[in-house]
């Protein structure tokens, strides 16, 4: 929207302790830390005692009771949720958890609209950019009271947990971003490394292009799976939401532009989400993808003997580049009769160490927990290296500013779009982007 | 005769009774459609024409929306974006209507003199045709993809893939003749219809009169078939202007904004991007454009009920 609009540049209410970006910082260094330390301990599963006090209530292994909860893990990674419900159920086994697969894209609406009717689940597990929305609309319960009462409260950086008018909403136990996955068979038949800086990217390209391969696949969807996408390549040009240079955009959306015209990058990307990019690459003739930690456990599952695969961090721009610091959070429905039961199902999924091990094995999310910072299945693994070296040199605050910026994100999205699909040139594009980000990012 | 003018003099007041009654009992028949449109069309109308002149947001979508007037509709309808969707929405409607029509056309002329194969034909057009939107969408999706089934058998005739979904404006054309397509088999039942109902004497007297099947087709078939062309033109054009679910799915708007018409800008400004005023707004003016559609086929309708 480029003209005077009268919702533009809503006034946040939001009142945070802490400022998100510092909360972000603090993650990035908590798992930075984490993964960089290396050593080897020993791993202790976690769950306490038999019963768990919750706000005053006392729940045990004889609560019964029904525990909806909305996730939107599609058949590639619904295992991993499916494991969290076993492994509650294992100490709450007369709960009837009721799992409801709600699209992403789809869940803060429903979300949303079911609020307006005074209803909900008791738990959601969302990671998206509009949990500020989400928020203002009611959708959520805090559970701050349970939290300051949370004996391991201290294992989690201060990056990972959401508040909102200083009480805590959600928590996230794991952190996702993106990375360049490549399939190793393809770079050893014609010789490259996955490149480290822009400036390389064009000759890798062009060489896997030369020997009849595909040379990446990524998000084009002009949704915010498209603005996630798009972050690493404008921020390395030196574009952000508080400052988006025109320039920096022009260069970033020429680059993929580029990709796209030379069919590095297929055109009938713009309709691939995350998912839909992960299958394209698994078919086998696709050189490199931009995808995310979570498609460890997918990938070990769907490639399986059919091509090597490796990760590595991103490429690298002229200046500092960011790389959206995502993952699941646990959140309460405002609107659940069972907010003991919800939180008991927080503690022991994606709060534990338990939980935070499926996360891991099934979906390489990056535990946040500082206790896990150890643990070998983070240090040693290859493909979560390049990942934890990116959350350390270039994490950013996911959703950007809070939330504040989803407008001018939705704006990136469409024409990042739009420069792989043709719709507008780089330069076109860049112009739209600039100014209707400068018109709808009004913090 | 006293008794007999009293007796005639109460037939009117029993037959008012008897009338009232009647219409008392009809009035309940009516009722739960009266329920329906009260609920699911009139209410959420108000709510729209409510929301498009207040300042809704996330904060306040549960609460007391300020009254902003008209100065938000107007606000909006002066947006690049709205601009860019109205004009979309002109190519989309346009080609809807014009394919769509002209093919069930063709196809009913086809199928005018039944037949097994005509009624095979029919049978599977009534199939698609009932096949809901989304699930069109969807299957045309995979059919439209670069390495879907169109361009595999382009392939077999050394044409390039045509990127039908995803490259420039052309999407826009491709989700309107999916559209279309969805409109041929209705508009061929229609024409079918309107077809097997033609006079024979007058198809027979044109004959006589030497005319050959393109001159009757011109000169005799079409003007009789003015009335069905108007009525399913506009319904088409109510089809198409609201259309969604098609862009939705085969699309998402994009290529960038390629293909966001009037409907898809609300859907995104209200659940994309949580600015609910606008995209009331936006839904407002694609609803009055609807409605002065609708309005013009009324007319249409009862004109064709007098003649």
């Amino acid at each position: 929207m480029s003209a005077a609009e009268p919702d533009a540049g809503l006034p946040l209410t939001l009142d945070r302790s802490v400022s998100r970006r510092e909360l972000l910082k603090g993650a990035a260094a908590g798992v930075g830390t984490l993964a960089l330390s290396g050593g080897l301990t020993s791993f202790i599963a976690a769950c306490g005692g038999n019963q768990t006090t919750t706000s005053g209530t006392t729940i045990g292994p004889n609560t019964t009771g029904t525990l909806t909860v909305w996730h939107y893990s599609s058949q590639q990674d619904v295992k991993t949720v499916q494991d969290y419900t076993a492994l509650f159920t294992k100490k709450y086994p007369k709960v009837d958890v009721k799992l409801v697969y709600v699209e992403f894209s789809e869940t803060p609406k429903r979300a949303i609209a079911a609020a307006a009717a005074k209803q909900g689940p008791d738990v959601f597990i969302y990671g998206g950019n509009e949990v500020n929305a989400m928020y203002k609309a009611g959708v959520f319960k805090s559970v701050d009271s349970y939290w300051q009462s949370f004996a391991e409260k201290g294992q989690f950086p201060d990056g990972v947990i959401t508040k909102f008018n200083n009480k805590v909403y959600g928590v996230k136990g794991y952190v996702n971003l993106t990375g360049l996955w490549y399939n190793k068979n393809i770079l050893d038949a014609v010789g490259v490394q996955p490149p480290k800086t822009f400036d390389e990217v064009a000759t890798v390209f062009a060489k896997v292009a030369a020997a009849g391969k595909v040379p990446i696949a990524l998000t084009g969807q002009p949704t915010d799976q498209g603005d996630w996408t798009a972050f690493p390549w404008l921020t390395g040009y030196g574009f952000s939401y508080k400052n988006p240079d025109q320039t920096a955009i022009e260069q970033a959306l020429t680059l993929v532009n580029e990709w796209a015209r030379k069919g590095y990058l297929p055109k009938e990307s713009v309709q691939w989400g995350q998912a839909e990019t992960f299958n394209r690459w698994v078919v086998g003739d696709v050189a490199f993808m931009e995808n995310g930690n979570w498609n460890i456990g997918p990938a070990s599952r769907t490639v399986g003997s059919k091509f090597t695969y490796g990760t590595a961090p991103l490429p690298t721009g002229p200046k500092s580049q960011g790389i959206f610091l995502g993952g699941e959070a646990l959140w309460i429905g405002a609107f659940t009769k069972v907010a003991d039961l919800a939180w008991a199902y927080m503690q022991e999924t994606l709060l534990s160490k338990d939980g935070l091990l499926i996360t891991l094995q099934e979906s390489g999310g990056i535990p946040a927990r500082h206790d896990m910072a150890n643990l070998t299945q983070v240090t040693s693994n290859p493909l979560l290296a390049a990942y934890t070296s990116e959350v350390k040199d270039h994490g950013a605050e996911y959703p950007p500013e809070g939330g504040a910026a989803i407008a001018a994100q939705s704006v990136i999205a469409q024409n990042w779009s739009a420069v792989i699909g043709g719709q507008k040139t780089p330069a076109q594009a860049a112009k739209d982007a600039s100014d209707g980000v400068k018109a709808n990012y009004k913090p | 005769m006293r008794t007999a003018a009293g007796a005639r003099a109460t037939f009117p007041a029993v037959s008012r009774s008897r009338a009232r009654l009647r219409v008392r009992g009809e009035g309940i028949f009516l009722l739960p459609a009266a329920v329906y449109l009260l609920t699911l069309a009139l209410y959420p109308f108000v709510e729209l024409v409510r929301m498009s002149v207040s300042q809704v947001t996330s904060d306040n979508i549960f609460r007391d929306w300020p009254f902003i007037g008209i100065n938000g509709v107007q606000a909006v309808a002066t947006t690049a974006d709205f601009h860019e969707a109205a004009v979309n929405s002109l190519m989309y409607v346009a080609l809807v209507v014009g394919v769509g029509l002209a093919g069930g056309l063709a196809a009913a002329l086809t199928l005018w003199r039944g037949g097994r194969v005509a009624g095979f034909t029919l049978a599977l057009m009534v199939f698609s045709w009932a096949l809901p939107g989304l699930i069109n969408g969807v299957a045309w999706r995979f059919l439209l993809d670069p390495r879907g089934m169109v361009d595999s058998i382009l392939g077999l005739f050394h044409i390039a893939p045509v990127y039908w979904l995803v490259d420039g404006h052309l999407p826009l054309i491709s989700v309107a003749l999916v559209n279309a397509w969805t409109v041929v088999p209705f508009a061929t039942l229609v024409f079918r219809a309107a077809l097997l109902d033609l006079p024979p004497e007058i198809l027979a007297a044109a004959e006589v009169d030497g005319a050959r099947p393109r001159q009757v087709l011109r000169h005799v078939v079409l003007p009789l078939l003015r009335p069905s062309i108007l009525v399913l033109g506009v319904l088409a054009l109510v089809y198409a202007f609201k259309s969604f679910d098609f862009i939705y799915v085969m699309t998402f708007g994009g290529p960038g904004t390629a293909s966001t018409t009037l409907p898809f800008l609300s859907y995104r400004l209200a659940f994309e991007i949580y600015r609910y005023s606008q995209g009331a707004s936006v839904a407002l003016i694609t609803v009055a454009i609807v409605l002065l559609l609708a309005l013009l086929y009324m007319r249409q309708v009862r004109r064709e009920e007098r003649a």
